[in-house]
């Protein structure tokens, strides 16, 4: 898997964020969010910005997050000089790039530190719909598996001599076509074989099957969340 | 002939191929062996240009990999994956195998004579107007096959070749490949199934940890007594001919058999 794809999926590392709440990770993860599309000034977003870097440093999380930052860049460029074309000030161009950054940014520490068993735990919790949340867990666990695929069927069809490096973007829409087909059959196949892998291990034996885990909700939890609050509180309402 | 001069690649996390230099001649057999996961797909797909590495060089025929397209590379060394449900999206078995001649340039006519003669040689030209997907596992596997046979490249890699074949199959594959080395093109086979390989006697390179560890002919592999640390397993003909104490181990049951009859008639 690249760096940039990476950014986005969970990948279980030791670390304190890890041992956290789902709910709290959630939580934490949507106020990032949320304090990324409000903050507007340059101080702001810039002090977001290093609060979300100490967050990812400090679950070790940096490298696996950076990809985030790759993404976004050449999209924060062009929102820099649309800002700068239009007459605007040359802080508020980069206040306005880097409120871009930091909504990617946060999205990748969200979505890299919930798991799917922590999503469909909560789903399941949430809707009391075992059907649904697992459906939800297993399409998120499946993104990695897709992201393989699609990687191993271009080099099969480069091996054919498919150009995925031509310029010519038509022809370019056309090659990717030939991934298409492929990526289908061999998900369909796939999810066939998970279906009867669930039936011989009795899914739906249960009307209310049980958890294997259970997440309780901790001090240390409580803690983190004052913290990240009045961290991005304090930012939005006195800086 | 291909040469690899100290070839390192990564997909991010570690190197999969780490400083490996390697020769591969023409017309022969050559075998990359090694545990699950010890880079010897990788290498493969080095070796046919679909992936460049990031440090140091793969030629073939003179022509640098990372100065070529992977189109140019695939005309000389062309690859066989090992599922083939990775690349079959065609509407007919015939379009699918004229699919990569028509990105090679050859006109129409061409295209179809080479792809009629590849599926004929696999047995498949009875299927020419049926959808690949509806050939069963073994039928797509010699798909694949007849796919880069039509363009009769000069080294074809195959890449697990017997990983779920059946007996037929097996000798089929078996067949094939003695009728490649033949024709004079050279046959690279990753896989570990060492009982497949041994009565070629390939050359051998043996990966693990994305280096290479061991080289020779693989008669002489199991001679030393470190093979296990790549987690291969004897063939049956080679562990006989240990025990028979043999210089030259048995490469056939053939052989076998004719040193055992010599002696127990002594």
């Amino acid at each position: 898997m690249s760096a940039v794809s990476r950014a986005f999926v969970y990948e279980q590392k030791d670390s304190w964020l890890y041992r956290l709440n789902p709910y709290v990770k959630i939580a934490a993860g949507l106020m990032l969010i949320v304090a990324s599309l409000a903050f507007f000034s340059f101080k702001k977003t810039l002090l977001l910005f290093v609060l979300m870097l100490v967050l990812s440093a400090s679950a070790k999380k940096l490298k696996m997050n950076s990809g985030s930052l790759a993404i976004s860049a050449p999209f924060a460029a062009v929102i820099f000089i649309a800002e700068f074309l239009l007459g605007r000030n040359v802080v508020i161009g980069f206040a306005y790039a880097l409120r871009f950054v930091n909504l990617v940014f946060s999205s990748s520490i969200m979505f890299t530190s919930v798991s799917p068993d922590e999503i469909d735990y909560m789903v399941r919790k949430a809707l009391r719909s075992r059907d649904f949340s697992f459906l939800i867990s297993t399409t998120y666990k499946f993104i990695p598996v897709l992201a393989s695929d699609i990687s191993q069927i271009i080099e099969v069809q480069k091996a054919r001599g498919v150009d995925f490096d031509t310029k010519n973007i038509l022809k370019l829409l056309k090659n990717y076509y030939t991934i298409l087909v492929p990526l289908f059959v061999v998900s369909i196949v796939r999810s066939q074989q998970l279906a009867e892998a669930l039936e011989l291990r009795g899914y739906g034996a249960s009307d209310k099957p049980t958890f294997i885990y259970e997440y309780p909700f901790r001090t240390s939890d409580a803690l983190f969340m004052i913290l990240i609050l009045t961290l991005i509180v304090y930012t939005g309402m006195f800086v | 002939m291909i040469k690899l001069n100290d070839v390192y690649y990564t997909y991010g996390t570690g190197y999969a191929v780490e400083g490996v230099s390697l020769e591969i001649k023409e017309g022969e057999a050559t075998a990359l062996v090694g545990p699950n996961g010890s880079g010897k797909t990788t290498l493969a797909k080095l070796i046919s240009g679909i992936v460049k590495p990031v440090r140091g060089s793969v030629y073939v025929d003179d022509a640098d990999t990372k100065k070529c397209r992977p189109s140019e590379i695939i005309r000389k060394v062309g690859i066989i994956f090992q599922n083939p449900d990775y690349q079959l999206f065609e509407s007919t078995v015939l379009e699918e195998v004229m699919f990569a001649l028509k990105n090679m340039g050859y006109d129409k006519k061409e295209a179809q004579d080479r792809a009629m003669k590849a599926l004929e040689r696999f047995g498949l030209s009875k299927y020419a107007d049926r959808p690949p997907l509806s050939l069963s596992g073994g039928e797509k596997k010699r798909l694949t096959f007849a796919i880069v046979y039509a363009w009769e490249p000069k080294y074809i890699i195959f890449d697990e070749p017997t990983v779920g074949q059946d007996g037929l199959n097996l000798r089929n594959l078996r067949n094939l490949i003695d009728e490649i080395l033949k024709e004079g093109k050279g046959v690279i086979i990753t896989s570990h199934d060492m009982e497949f390989l041994w009565p070629l006697n390939p050359s051998t390179f043996v990966v693990k940890k994305g280096r290479v560890v061991w080289k020779g002919k693989m008669k002489d592999l199991f001679k030393e007594a470190n093979y296990g640390d790549a987690n291969l397993t004897e063939p049956q003909l080679s562990a006989i001919s240990r025990k028979l104490y043999l210089t030259e181990p048995a490469l056939s049951v053939e052989d076998a058999a004719e040193v055992i009859k010599g002696v127990s008639s002594i």
